[in-house]
């Protein structure tokens, strides 16, 4: 009887004694990135966050908006901040910038992430043959991506957030958080530092070389996930964006150098090319590329999922067309005017540009020079002032402008019409091309760059490449005579307005930042340091740099 | 034999072999003690005691000391808990002891110098076969009625056995005793002396004194008497009285601190439980409920589709099966739960057969219910509801009449819009209120079935509730049946299991609101009296049945069903081992909580919201808890010193399996989501529910039957926290003083005064893994070319330095006890600290995760407040009379927030928490009134300069217009008023006359303010919102504004929401908005409420009329619950709000043994 018992206690005690690992979750969580595939899904996640979410042509509005390049129709009030924008309001809290805020650093954090996972596993996290293809063409080229979003990411923020970089100047003014590091505990979180403006640039430099040196001169279906082939950076996107980086912060041979090496890739290996100036934007199949493009948005357009018809979405407010306009959005039945437009291209920008007559003295034609420029003619549209009653099939749509909303709109203006312009549109596809970086602008650049460096017949070459693919029939226009910065720079507006990157244009060569069409609002001069916009109230809140 | 026992004696110092003889045979003990019995004479100890209402046990104790002798007694033979007063000095052995006892006759017989063994008079045989005779018998109460599980014992020997259902008994005991003694918990001892008849009857009497009640505290039991923790006691037969479907709805009112308030009136919806209020801000706060040493799960797991009330998972109990309820209010009484014992702990002790009695017992109960109101009481006619329309267009400046193809315009879905004229609206008056509702059946039925047997017993149990919701085909139906089964397979160890088995199935009715949905309560404030209900040209037979304003359809199951089944055991089993080490016990208890939730929602495709589409979807989840625990009880008394300690180990390992399936455009016999064209939803997922292993100790000293320390440790683990700090150790201390135990403390009246007080602290467990790990996810996000599956989503990070939210409890209480036990109660303070409470906090968005939140241990609050309880036996003669009464008082305020919520606040929708206001403090807008030349509503300004700087919101004196913006703009804190009450209770009368017995509770609660939301849906805007929505309320005809000068309830009648004023007041052509000013005091109304909870007449028959039917114990009662109201809250219901009233109940019920 008493061995029954003992029996029955130590039943008891090893009942209780036997919960080895009893808070182990028996279905613990799997990390997420164990192949390429998966790793993918990280950059899946990057690219969205970064080009759709973060830019979602936010970015694009907001400089032309300040830039001076950009005219406010009277009496037009859609839900952006137009004002703080146009006039350069920069302390006041801007709702539109919470969103670049949020999701470049949400691309940030990811691409911290996959870096880490990179630099802890000795560069091979997921085991695999050292001299294959997947892990040479895919997996290297995924650590590339990601060091080219950071990359992408921080200079998107440190082009709103942050003052100007300051030629051969003191750049040690901090703005933004930076850290190349994933927080993991709250500690971590609060000792993120503001990063000096000289470290983020030092960061994006790196990274961008990074990113040149590892990813691929372009997609291969053989060896590489699908999922590469289109909208994603290559070494050139790499390249063609430090280029870039390297032109604003003042580093033009350094700036040269990479250009020349996208550009000979164009002309060389004939891999980008320039087109007409509408191919860039008009392709009807998402998988037809302008080869004009460096890197694409890629506004994906077929299947089924929920996210599939992601587009800029605030290019409706600077552009002519709607977003669901087809047929390329020209002739009646298809140009579908956006009502939420409130940005023209300014009469300052025109009389640059040689565009219109005389708009200072209310003579607002169009000059022959622009009638004659493919440019004007593909991605610009003129229309006389308002007038009522007209409907989209009446031909004076195509002639006046008739958007109610725009009824206070007495002088004529050039829209900016270089989005939507793909085929049929509805809400699950908007047929359009929305080019990030492409070859013109390179050229654009350094054609400033070799005059800037004495070159002046690399120059005049490279700006004659810009005008004559506008102008074929009156080729070489420019001279060593004529090319300074005034043609150069007005060969970018025509070129480059309203894309976003007009001010950086100015900044990398240290012009005055135009008021353009404003009356309250002076010239900006180097080295621009006031302007920056407030960082957003939801970041200023909870972080105790600030 | 003999030495074991000798060694054993010699073992105890001065501690009487109490328990040990009992359960040794008498004879032998005998046998062992007559060869060593030596003379008393010889003895010349004096002896000096001077004590006042002590026990026997403790003036022997007393003896012991001043002799060095140690006594021998069967318990049986002496009431060693009875109290006597003894003054005695320098008297002999034997005149002390004979004192002692009373003058009872009993022999004393010393052995080794040093033990005396005290045995009756009259020798007892030294024979193994002792001269038996058979006594049989019938115990009733006072009633009459049979009372079963009586203990009859023979006085001075240990047979006992147990009275069956039918109250009867059989018992042998030896010739030589004459006196047999009846127990029962409630009921006053009896001691009978036997004559020449062989047949004792008795009848018992309530006790008026529960102090010697047994009540089951964590993982043991105490003597209420020597408790120093706060608990309440709701017996099985007070929660029966109220006949509802949910157990804990029952318990409303019935312990102090307990706080039950019924947010529906659906059947077995869940009502909101606290215990000592709101303590903590982002985890749960429901008290741990714990079914016979098993933790259970006490939400809902039912698809909730289009806004379906769930009904609670408590709500499947059977109330019946209830023994008794404690419910552990302080540290005291709950550290030994440790990690879950900050919310109270509710531990309920089900039925279960106690040996000796066998028989089955029958109830029925049945009812009806409705509404306490009809449609004519609240809304407006058509005819009213026309004219006010037609005088707001007018002040708004429109001419003609408004037409009701407007409205239909608005309100309607685009592909399906009725059309009619505006006589023809006018013409038609429906009661959508009558559509809806319907006065709703219910019927229960209940047996339970006892057997026992030599060394255990079985209790079996059924029952079957019906009930009809008072919203139509708002069905609740419950099967539960119950097996419990206990026996001693081997000496000194018994086992047991109990087993409940439970099905429950609702239908449940849409209550989604707005335009286009489900239809429902909520939605009733939007069915305007001229909407038409049928309609029998329709396909569907109703007219527009998906507008959403169609009442009947919305519930007709040929159009909508939402259906859930729920399967749940409840079961344990334990094994209990009483060692040969005097006073140690050792128990292990295996528990499971296992419930599965099927549960289905379909949408005809005549009633989809989405036009001709169907929509099903399917829900499935599987809940398992499992318990363990075992612990070992030592109780020993050491002279004045009496230890009762308890040590143990605990593990509780939950887990969820949810699949959930929906889809669209289904066409077949049978529509639940078969062969859906499309498949919206389809998922299963296994979530880690919450692992904990925790120790415990308990151990409460009791020096001089009056001195009481206690102190209890609970270690706990959980799986949610890192390994850094998984474990945290919770402690209380608490003490008692019983007063009235003192020797200057003279009075004849007061039989119990204690003192108690606790300090300690309990955690919080409602954490799991998200909080502390870095969340992973795949989100549906695309980029790239042939999309890959999905995208990474990283974040929200979680938080690995999480730790416990710890709970501190502060109690101080008075128990009493006057006139002979006639009134007893209790007083307490309390103050509880909250600390390191869990918030959810926000992290700087450049920290880059998907949600930029993280879990803290930030927070702190205080809860504060007083419990008082009284229990009185008013009269207790012919009509027996008594009464409880409690009330509890509650206060909080939140005293630490994040840094980034230490200004101004977490400002929500309508309440605000802030530092230095309670919780869920409303934060609104202050309307003033209308004003009386405009007939505008206007409410006070804030000073933003104040609010900004000082974080106070107070009025620049100004007054401005209460529109939209407004409202939104100058909210102020309204100090001190929130939806918790600031003190509720209950009062039970209960009185009995002969046959009859009257049961009246009320209960009630204030301090409280809610808003009354169908006033906002009508009339309660800034505006009166005359523009075609919203049902409007009877309140409003005749207290609107009309003229200046006018002094209006409400605001002037306009269309559209608009007046011609801007922000500032200024005249506006274009006028502002005051279309939503939910946001605004003008709907805040105090709540204050006293319910008649329930009412019970009953009526017991005769023995001789029951015996004549071949039954025992024949009940019967009429009833009425939530009959009366009273309140200054002119919403629908003061305690449910702006949901589905609680019905008003007529019942009745039968009740007999066979």
């Amino acid at each position: 009887m008493k061995m029954k018992k003992i029996i029955l206690l130590i039943a008891l005690t090893v009942f209780f004694s036997s919960c080895k690992d009893y808070f182990d979750n028996p279905r613990p969580q799997e990390i997420q990135w164990v192949n390429t595939t998966t790793f993918d899904q990280g950059l899946t996640s990057a690219y969205f966050n970064l080009f759709y979410k973060c830019l979602n042509g936010r970015t694009t509005f907001m400089e032309f908006a300040s830039s001076g390049t950009s005219q406010l129709l009277p009496e037009t009030s859609t839900g952006v901040p137009w004002n703080e924008a146009y006039n350069r309001l920069f302390n006041q809290n801007v709702s539109l910038n919470n969103d670049v805020w949020q999701y470049a650093y949400k691309t940030i954090t990811t691409c911290n992430a996959a870096i880490a996972l990179d630099e802890s596993a000795n560069a091979n996290p997921f085991n695999l043959e050292m001299n294959s293809a997947d892990y040479e063409d895919n997996y290297l080229r995924q650590i590339g991506e990601y060091h080219f979003l950071r990359a992408y990411a921080f200079y998107t923020l440190v082009r709103i957030f942050a003052a100007p970089y300051v030629h051969n100047g003191d750049n040690s003014q901090q703005y933004i958080p930076f850290t190349t590091q994933v927080p993991e505990t709250k500690e971590d979180i609060y000792s993120i530092p503001l990063g000096t403006n000289a470290e983020l640039y030092e960061q994006i430099v790196s990274d961008l070389r990074r990113a040149k040196a590892m990813l691929p001169e372009a997609f291969n279906a053989s060896t590489m996930l699908p999922n590469y082939a289109i909208g994603r950076a290559n070494q050139y996107a790499a390249a063609a964006l430090l280029a870039k980086v390297l032109f604003v912060m003042g580093d033009y041979t350094a700036a040269e150098q990479e250009l020349d090496f996208v550009i000979q890739a164009a002309e060389n290996d004939a891999r980008y090319a320039l087109e007409e100036p509408i191919e860039a934007f008009n392709k009807l199949d998402r998988n037809v590329i302008s080869r004009e493009a460096i890197l694409e948005f890629h506004s994906g357009i077929e299947g089924n999922y929920p996210y599939q018809g992601e587009y800029m979405y605030y290019a409706m407010i600077f552009s002519l067309n709607f977003r669901d306009a087809t047929g390329g959005g020209r002739g009646l039945g298809n140009m579908v005017k956006s009502g939420w437009n409130q940005f023209t291209v300014s009469y300052w920008a025109l009389d640059k540009m040689g565009w219109m007559t005389d708009p200072a003295n209310d003579d607002y034609t169009l000059t022959a020079a622009a009638e004659n420029d493919l440019r004007c003619k593909q991605l610009y549209y003129y229309l006389l002032g308002y007038k009522a009653g007209i409907t989209d099939s009446d031909p004076d749509y195509l002639i006046y402008e008739s958007v109610l909303a725009h009824k206070a709109v007495h002088t004529p203006q050039l829209y900016i019409d270089k989005y939507f312009r793909g085929g049929q549109g509805n809400e699950l596809s908007r047929f359009t091309k929305f080019p990030l970086i492409r070859l013109g602008d390179l050229y654009l650049i350094r054609a400033w760059v070799r005059w800037n460096g004495g070159n002046t017949e690399g120059a005049v070459t490279d700006l004659n490449k810009i005008w004559n693919r506008a102008n074929p029939t009156n080729p070489d226009y420019y001279t060593a005579s004529t090319i300074n910065h005034d043609v150069i720079f007005a060969e970018y507006l025509k070129e480059m307005a309203g894309e976003g990157w007009t001010l950086d244009f100015m900044m990398a060569t240290q012009m005055d930042i135009p008021a353009g069409d404003r009356r309250n609002v002076a010239a900006v001069q180097p080295p621009y340091a006031n302007w920056h916009w407030a960082i957003p109230v939801s970041e200023t809140d909870l972080n105790p740099n600030y | 034999m003999y030495k074991k026992i000798t060694a054993f004696i010699c073992r105890r110092k001065r501690l009487y072999s109490l328990k040990f003889l009992m359960k040794m045979n008498l004879v032998m003990m005998a046998l062992t003690v007559l060869s060593l019995q030596i003379a008393i004479a010889a003895n010349a100890q004096r002896v000096t005691i001077d004590v006042k209402k002590a026990t026997v046990r403790d003036v022997l104790l007393k003896i012991s000391k001043q002799t060095g002798y140690d006594f021998i007694y069967d318990p049986g033979l002496i009431r060693e808990n009875s109290r006597i007063t003894m003054n005695v000095d320098q008297v002999s052995l034997e005149e002390a002891l004979t004192t002692c006892f009373g003058g009872k006759s009993l022999d004393l017989m010393y052995k080794d110098d040093r033990m005396v063994v005290i045995k009756a008079r009259k020798q007892l045989s030294t024979s193994a076969t002792i001269q038996q005779r058979e006594i049989t018998g019938r115990v009733t109460n006072e009633q009459g009625q049979p009372l079963s599980g009586v203990t009859v014992r023979a006085k001075g020997s240990a047979e006992a056995v147990v009275t069956d259902d039918e109250g009867s008994y059989r018992i042998l005991i030896p010739q030589a005793i004459n006196v047999i003694v009846f127990t029962i918990v409630g009921f006053e001892l009896q001691e009978l002396t036997i004559g020449t008849s062989n047949v004792i009857n008795t009848v018992m009497e309530e006790s008026v004194s529960d102090l010697e009640e047994v009540v089951v505290v964590g993982y043991g039991t105490m003597k209420r008497r020597d408790i120093i923790g706060s608990v309440a006691t709701v017996t099985g037969a007070d929660i029966n009285k109220v006949p509802v479907a949910n157990l804990s709805q029952s318990m409303q009112g019935m312990a102090s601190g307990l706080f039950i308030s019924n947010s529906s009136g659906h059947p077995g919806s869940s009502p909101d439980i606290l215990i000592r209020g709101l303590n903590s801000i982002n985890l749960g706060t429901s008290p741990l409920w714990v079914i016979d040493g098993v933790p259970i799960y006490t939400g809902s797991s039912q698809l909730e589709a289009n806004g379906v009330k769930p009904v609670s998972a408590i709500s499947m109990i059977n109330p019946a099966d209830i023994e008794s309820i404690e419910v552990l209010k302080d540290a005291a009484a709950t550290a030994v739960y440790g990690s879950r014992g900050s919310g109270g702990v509710i531990l309920v002790t089900t039925k279960s057969n106690k040996g000796g009695a066998s028989g089955v017992s029958v109830n029925y109960d049945g009812g009806v219910s409705a509404l306490p109101f009809k449609q004519e009481d609240i809304w407006v006619d058509s005819k009213t509801w026309w004219e006010l329309h037609d005088e707001a267009y007018a002040n708004s400046g429109f001419s003609g009449q408004v037409d009701p193809n407007t409205i239909i315009q608005v309100q309607f879905l685009d592909v399906n819009k009725p059309s009619m004229t505006r006589e023809e609206a006018s013409a038609i008056n429906s009661d959508h209120l009558g559509a809806l509702t319907q006065t709703a059946k219910f019927n229960q039925f209940g047996l339970t079935a006892n057997k026992g047997f030599e060394t255990g017993g079985v209790l079996f149990s059924l029952n079957y509730r019906n009930e009809e919701g008072i919203l139509r085909n708002n069905d609740f139906e419950r099967l539960t049946g119950r097996f419990n089964f206990n026996f001693s397979p081997i000496e000194q160890v018994s086992m047991g299991i109990n087993m409940n088995l439970q099905y429950l199935k609702n239908k449940g009715v849409p209550q989604s609101h707005g335009k286009g949905a489900a239809g429902g309560w909520s939605n009733l404030i939007t069915m305007l009296p001229w909407y038409l209900i049928e309609d029998e040209t329709s396909q569907s037979g109703y007219w527009f049945p998906n507008s959403g304003y169609n009442a009947m359809a919305s519930s007709d199951p040929a159009l909508v069903r939402n259906e859930s089944d729920m399967y749940r055991t409840i079961s344990n089993a334990f094994v209990e081992w009483n060692t040969p080490v005097d006073g140690l016990r050792v128990r292990g208890e295996v528990g499971v909580d296992l419930m599965l939730t099927n549960s289905s929602s379909w949408t005809s495709i005549l009633m989809s919201t989405t036009p001709y589409q169907s929509e099903a979807a399917e829900l499935a989840i599987t809940k398992r808890t499992v318990n363990l625990n075992g612990y070992a009880t030592y109780e020993r008394d050491l002279g004045n010193h009496h230890i009762h300690t308890t040590v143990g180990a605990e593990a509780i390992k939950g887990h969820d399996y949810v699949r959930r399936a929906e889809g669209t455009q289904i066409y077949s016999n049978y529509p639940e989501l078969i062969n859906p064209m499309n498949r919206t939803v389809a998922s299963g997922r296994s979530n880690y529910a919450p692992a904990i292993l925790g120790v415990f100790g308990r151990v409460n000293y009791k020096y001089n039957d009056r001195y009481i320390l206690n102190f209890s440790i609970r270690q706990d683990g959980h799986g949610a926290f890192s390994e850094e700090n998984r474990w945290a150790t919770f402690t209380a201390v608490g003490a008692g003083w019983l007063l009235s135990e003192e020797s200057f403390f003279d009075s004849q009246d007061i039989d119990l005064l204690k003192i108690r007080g606790s300090y300690g602290q309990t955690g919080n467990t409602n954490v799991n893994q998200t909080m502390t790990q870095m969340n992973w996810d795949l989100t549906r996000d695309q980029y790239g070319g042939d999309f890959l599956p999905g995208s990474t989503s990283l974040g929200p990070m979680g938080n690995r330095g999480l730790r416990w939210e710890t709970t501190s409890n502060m109690d101080v209480g008075l128990d009493f006890g006057l006139f002979n036990s006639r009134i007893s109660g209790s007083v307490a303070y309390y103050r509880q600290r909250m600390t390191n409470l869990i918030l959810k906090g926000n992290v700087p968005w450049s920290t880059g995760f998907g949600i930029n939140e993280l879990w803290e241990n930030v927070g702190d609050m205080e809860n504060w407040g007083w419990e008082f309880s009284v229990s009185s036996v008013n009269v207790a003669k012919a009509v027996r009379w008594s009464t409880d009464f409690n009330i509890s008082l509650n206060e909080n305020k939140v005293t630490g927030l994040n840094e980034f919520e230490k200004g101004k606040g977490y400002e929500g929708t309508q309440t605000i928490r802030k530092e230095g206001e309670r919780l869920n403090t409303w934060y609104l807008s202050n309307f003033v009134h209308v004003d009386p030349q405009t007939g505008i509503p206007m409410i006070e300004q804030r000073d933003e300069e104040k609010w900004n700087n000082d974080y106070m919101t107070v009025s620049t004196g100004r007054l401005i217009p209460m529109n939209e913006s407004n409202t939104n703009a100058n909210k102020m804190i309204q100090s001190g008023k929130s939806d918790l009450p600031t003190f509720y209770g209950g009062l039970t009368n209960t009185i009995r006359y002969k046959a009859f017995d009257l049961n009246i509770l009320l209960t009630f609660a204030g301090g409280h303010y809610l808003l009354n939301l169908p006033n906002e849906n009508t009339n309660g805007q800034g505006s009166y919102r005359t523009n075609g929505i919203s049902a409007i309320t009877t309140d409003l005809v005749g207290n609107y504004w009309k003229n200046p000068g006018d002094i209006a309830k409400y605001p002037k009648l306009v269309y559209d929401d608009k007046y011609p004023v801007d922000n500032d007041g200024n005249p506006s052509e274009a006028g502002t908005n005051f279309s939503r000013n939910i946001n605004s005091t003008f709907l805040l109304e105090k709540a204050d409420y006293i319910k008649l909870r329930n009412l019970q007449l009953g009526y017991t028959f005769p023995a001789s009329v029951a015996n004549r039917m071949k039954l025992q114990n024949v009940r019967m009662y009429v009833g009425g619950i939530n009959l009366l109201t009273l309140t200054g809250y002119s919403g629908y219901d003061p305690e449910t709000g702006n949901q589905l009233p609680l019905p008003r109940t007529v019942n009745f019920g039968l009740s007999f043994n066979l």
